[in-house]
């Protein structure tokens, strides 16, 4: 089992484009660069606004 | 001989609201293997018996109509298994839920007074005489482990005098056989009945035990007494074949391995990981360890051979406490040791306990100190609890004169909002049996430290970040914890615990959310050393905490996906997490504007994309009006790509940020 590393970062988008737009590869590489996100993250958060339970439980249960 | 066997609820004191959260479900589908496993060498001795789990018990009850209608939990037990007939009840006990047990146990004599009613587990275990004493509805109790014992004192019943292990009464007497001995070959012990569980398929993860005996002598720990301190192991070969056996039959790859301490013989743990290995299983599994039981060598092997969480036990981060309640880690080490599984994708719960009867507030602000570092690995979940007196721990000996009936409970021993009537009267009138609901002399007020926990625990949840940041921006979440308590004062001077509308407590409410993000703008933020980092992250959590905005607008124009949010910060969002992930100064971060677009993608994570300067654009004109060549139009387009028209920029740009799942 391969070991994971956290947040390893944004992953390549790769959109393709119509061969009909003629756009050059250099053109089309530059362009996929200007949209890459520049960083990627994922936390842990519990969402949104309302009221989140929250429940710390000691594990393993206690005895 | 008609057996049922009863398990020790986990789940019983939590509020309805509470019980259906992840977390607590995942605490209710723990299967209880100790009585399962009894059921199995029960079964091997023609004895026929049921295992009742009454934390299913408690969500069937919950739905139920006499649960609308107020009636307790203890009665609903009893009318439940009112016609069943049993000779004998045996009730498995933990500390938390004994008082509930006991009155479970009382009501099911009282309708079957011809059963004979038995006792067994970690609590009953240790308070045998004094229960006796005080419940006559209880004939009697096996303590310690009660493999060998039951089936030899149920082919011997009603005659126990030779059968070691047993307390009971003769004549008017309480007559306490010496201990049975320590199970050596766990495994001749048969798999655990899981037949008679019935949600083993549904269940996160499945505990099987590993071994048992912790030889170690923490002042807190009431485990080590009940296994003798007497380390003992499963065979590689046995373990794996049960798990093979649970995945055949059950579907399950994931497992929780139940030992105290796992990892104390490295020779032994090594052995079983390259069995897994061996075996080209591809199961995952829990574990407890010690951080000095554990090197980074072994953790790698553990990683590969499945191993995805590990329970760490620190207790304290002061030096001084880990002497005196004999627990003796080096805090280095350990720190070390968490980093080191992190880094090979365990997932670590860091748990820490406070209120040690010696402990100074220099004590606590090492302690929270080391929570504060542990909340800087992504993989680790800090925990921090009450210290509860464990009936039979030294820590309960040496103070057994002195506990104070404690208004706040340990979490240890009760995580509930409300405590039952009838559960307080009979803690009230038996210190001895159940001390842990009492709390030792300690020089910190344990009201303080009561909302301190909750403080933490609730801050990380909600916005681990800015805590993290507060902490190393002030030197110390304690002092900014002091500085809360101020303001709310100053603040919030009639507020109250549950409010007129909310039975919820103050810090699981959001209001509490609202109040801290306020404190940090108003007060913490004036005499900040990193202002605009510790700003830009309060503005991340003051836009994740508004509405996501609602779709609509025209149909077929791009806008955002449902849950996205977009934000403006005044600095390098990820530079920030990096330079607290990785301990460096705030004032490294130099101030820039970024675009951040976050995404929640369930079981409590969110994405979070900075987003380019080109896609930033994009992205605020997709309002669900613009169509693409409207936000074509509006584009500023960069030097490099300036050859390309806008509207093709704007098709690839579109489709690069519905590939993100940031559009729909």
């Amino acid at each position: 089992m391969a070991t994971k590393k956290e947040n390893p970062g944004p992953q390549k988008l790769n959109v393709r484009v119509p061969k009909r737009w003629n756009l050059s590869a250099t053109a089309l590489k530059d362009l996929q660069k200007a949209l890459q996100p520049i960083a990627k993250d994922t936390i842990a958060r519990l969402n949104g606004p309302g009221d989140v339970i929250v429940c710390v439980v000691r594990t393993p249960p206690t005895r | 001989m008609n057996v049922c066997l009863v398990s020790s609820p986990t789940v019983t004191e939590f509020d309805p609201k509470v019980a259906e959260t992840d977390t607590v479900r995942v605490i209710s589908e723990h299967a209880p293997i100790g009585i399962l496993t009894l059921a199995a060498i029960l079964g091997q001795h023609g004895i026929t018996v049921e295992v009742i789990d009454l934390n299913q018990t408690y969500y069937r009850y919950l739905r139920s109509a006499a649960y609308r209608r107020r009636v307790d939990f203890c009665s609903f037990v009893a009318r439940e298994f009112a016609s069943r007939s049993f000779d004998l009840w045996g009730f498995s006990t933990i500390c938390s839920t004994y008082p509930l047990t006991i009155r479970i146990a009382r009501e099911l004599k009282r309708r079957h007074p011809q059963s004979v009613v038995m006792l067994g587990g970690p609590q009953a275990s240790v308070v045998d005489v004094d229960t006796l004493r005080a419940f006559p509805f209880i004939d009697f109790i096996v303590r310690g482990e009660a493999d060998e014992t039951l089936p030899r004192l149920l082919t011997a019943f009603p005659d126990m005098c030779e059968i070691p292990g047993v307390t009971f009464r003769s004549g008017g007497t309480i007559v306490r056989n010496p201990n049975a001995p320590a199970v050596l070959d766990l495994d001749k012990l048969p798999m655990p009945a899981f037949d008679q569980y019935g949600k083993l398929g549904t269940c996160c993860a499945v505990p099987l035990e590993l071994g048992r005996g912790c030889p170690f002598a923490c002042k807190f720990c009431s485990t080590n007494d009940f296994f003798h301190r007497r380390f003992r192991l499963k065979s590689p070969a046995c373990v794996i074949e049960q798990m093979r056996i649970i995945h055949r039959t059950y579907g399950n790859t994931r497992f929780e391995l139940i030992h105290d301490m796992f990892t104390v013989d490295r020779k032994r743990v090594v052995e079983f990981c390259e069995a897994l290995l061996t075996s080209g299983e591809q199961f995952q599994w829990n574990c407890s360890a010690r951080t000095d039981c554990i090197d980074d060598e072994l953790i790698a092997l553990m990683a590969r051979a499945g191993c995805a969480g590990i329970f760490f036990g620190i207790e304290t981060g002061s030096a001084k406490l880990q002497r005196l309640i004999h627990k003796n880690l080096d805090l280095r080490e350990a720190a070390s040791r968490i980093s080191c599984a992190v880094r090979h994708g365990i997932g670590t719960t860091v748990s820490l306990i406070t209120g040690f009867p010696d402990e100074t507030k220099q004590d606590l602000r090492d302690t929270v100190d080391f929570l504060m570092d542990a909340a800087r690995f992504d993989g680790a979940a800090p925990q921090i609890h009450l210290l509860a007196p464990l009936a039979g721990t030294p820590i309960y000996e040496q103070y057994r004169g002195r506990l104070e009936q404690a208004d706040i409970l340990s979490d240890v021993s009760y995580h509930g909002w409300r405590q039952d009537a009838a559960d307080q009267e009979i803690i009230r009138a038996h210190p001895d049996i159940f001390p842990n609901f009492y709390s030792v002399p300690t020089s910190l007020d344990l009201g303080y430290l009561k909302e301190l926990r909750e403080f933490i625990l609730d801050s990380i949840l909600r916005c681990r970040w800015l805590v993290v940041a507060l902490h190393q921006d002030r030197g110390g979440l304690l002092e900014v914890f002091d500085a809360w308590l101020t303001w709310l004062q100053e603040k919030r001077p009639t507020r109250r615990e549950v409010s007129d509308t909310d039975e919820r407590p103050y810090y699981a409410r959001s209001e509490f959310a609202q109040d801290f993000l306020e404190f940090v703008r108003n007060r913490h933020l004036r005499r900040a050393r990193n202002r605009g980092p510790l700003r830009a992250l309060l503005n991340f959590e003051l836009a994740l905490n508004r509405d996501p905005p609602k779709p609509g607008g025209r149909t077929g124009a791009p806008r955002l996906a449902a849950g996205v949010r977009i934000m403006r910060l005044g600095a390098d969002y990820h530079r920030i997490l990096d330079c607290l992930r990785n301990h460096e100064p705030l004032a490294t971060v130099p101030a820039s504007r970024v675009l951040i677009a976050t995404r929640e993608i369930g079981n409590q994570k969110v994405e979070v994309s900075q987003l380019s300067p080109l896609s930033a654009q994009i992205l605020a004109s997709c309002n669900g009006e613009n169509g693409p060549k409207q936000i074509a139009r509006g584009l500023r387009l960069p030097k490099d790509i300036a050859g390309i028209p806008a509207p093709k920029v704007c098709l690839v740009g579109l489709a690069t940020l519905r590939q993100q799942g940031l559009i729909e």
